[in-house]
């Protein structure tokens, strides 16, 4: 591992490891109280209302008997597509 | 953990109810700031074998995971540093402390937990946070879930942690916009059509205590809240767990940004530090709509 600035006072973990069909309308909105899912707002556009859209991820899908959990384990590049003026959602530091 | 969540589901709208319960679930389960939660019981036994659900199993499967893929610098085992800078209640209960007891040793490392036969064995002294890699995981697993029961495409936000699959409402690749790190508006759009984005940063969940500015990233070296001059970073990844244990990590290593584990993951991530230098790894303009500022403007 590459060094960091100053402050270290023991030796790093590391080295003991070695080891377009228009805007979305809002179906549903719900408040949860407390924790993660505090404020959880949830929107659902039917299919019938879309465009073809992405089938980029059908191979993921079909990639044999490994369960989801098995495929979160994997890496998995991100797919990367044309960004648009209109985000969906923001990420932020929360 | 305190955060918002949003969905878009491309698909039938009951799918979007379920994914709120399904949050609500996972929060259930992880939130350490729930006695009831299995992630305080794994806490509060910590020494000896829990039975956890699959769930919970997978969080601390990933846990150890992120450990690794980071070369140690997400450690879920930080609880006990979490805790005794203060951030020992949901954030939004935080106000001026003084001091507060640790219940959990300075920082063990992940090596340590056990996971065998349907149950996970903390170290003794030792607690577990599923902090940010929680919500990540959580994403992936909704995104997942409601892929697998007929939605067209996905979008779940968890706290900034976001994950994305299948079709987007305007059947082009679903455009999350970057939030700035110090002022309103947005420093970069990223076009995905599968994977997450995720952001890490010391400037937010800060608090006081006495005359001291505390926040929320432990470095796992020293015990205490990090503050190299690297401030924010985004990462793009396949999963949003492993997008928001990068980024995390990434902020912990400093200035300058080094993103060989980012690259090693096959992710790709931008950063801004203390005097708002931008630097992005290689991968990361294949996912933006233009070209990142050199310099950011920041809040004075």
């Amino acid at each position: 591992m590459a060094t960091t600035p100053t402050r270290r006072k023991r030796p790093h973990p590391a080295r003991r490891a070695r080891a377009a069909a228009g805007a979305v309308s809002v179906g549903a909105m719900a408040v949860l109280t407390g924790g993660m899912a505090a404020a959880a707002h949830a929107a659902a556009t039917p299919r019938a209302s879309q465009s073809a859209g992405s089938t980029s991820t059908s191979t993921a899908r079909t990639s044999g008997d490994r369960t989801p959990a098995t495929r979160r384990a994997t890496s998995g590049a991100a797919v990367a597509g044309s960004a648009s003026t209109q985000p969906v959602t923001v990420t932020h530091a929360s | 953990m305190g955060s918002d969540a949003q969905v878009v589901v491309v698909g039938p709208e009951h799918l979007a109810d379920r994914a709120v319960a399904r949050i609500a679930d996972l929060e259930r389960r992880w939130s350490r700031f729930d006695e009831r939660s299995e992630v305080s019981g794994l806490n509060r036994h910590a020494g000896a074998p829990v039975l956890v659900s699959a769930e919970t199993l997978e969080l601390v499967e990933r846990a150890r995971d992120a450990w690794r893929m980071t070369h140690g610098w997400f450690d879920p085992t930080v609880l006990g540093a979490v805790v005794r800078a203060g951030y020992d209640r949901s954030f939004d209960a935080i106000d001026a402390v003084t001091s507060r007891a640790a219940s959990s040793a300075l920082v063990a490392d992940a090596a340590g937990i056990e996971i065998r036969a349907g149950t996970v064995r903390l170290p003794v002294g030792t607690g577990f946070d599923p902090g940010g890699i929680g919500k990540g995981l959580a994403a992936d697993i909704v995104v997942d879930e409601l892929r697998s029961d007929g939605a067209a495409g996905v979008c779940v936000n968890l706290g900034g942690d976001v994950r994305v699959d299948g079709e987007s409402p305007s059947g082009d690749a679903w455009t999350v916009a970057v939030e700035h790190p110090d002022r309103p508006g947005t420093i970069a759009r990223v076009g995905v059509r599968s994977g997450a984005v995720a952001t890490s940063t010391t400037l937010r969940r800060r608090w006081s205590s006495g005359d001291e500015l505390r926040h929320h990233l432990i470095d796992p070296t020293t015990g205490l809240p990090s503050w190299t001059t690297l401030t924010f970073a985004t990462v793009v990844a396949g999963h949003a767990w492993r997008a928001e244990v990068l980024a995390k990590a990434l902020v912990l290593r400093g200035a300058p940004a080094r993103f060989d584990d980012v690259e090693a993951a096959g992710a790709a991530a931008l950063t801004v530090d203390d005097d708002g230098r931008v630097a992005g790894s290689d991968r990361i303009g294949d996912f933006l709509a233009a070209p990142l500022p050199a310099i950011l403007a920041r809040a004075s």
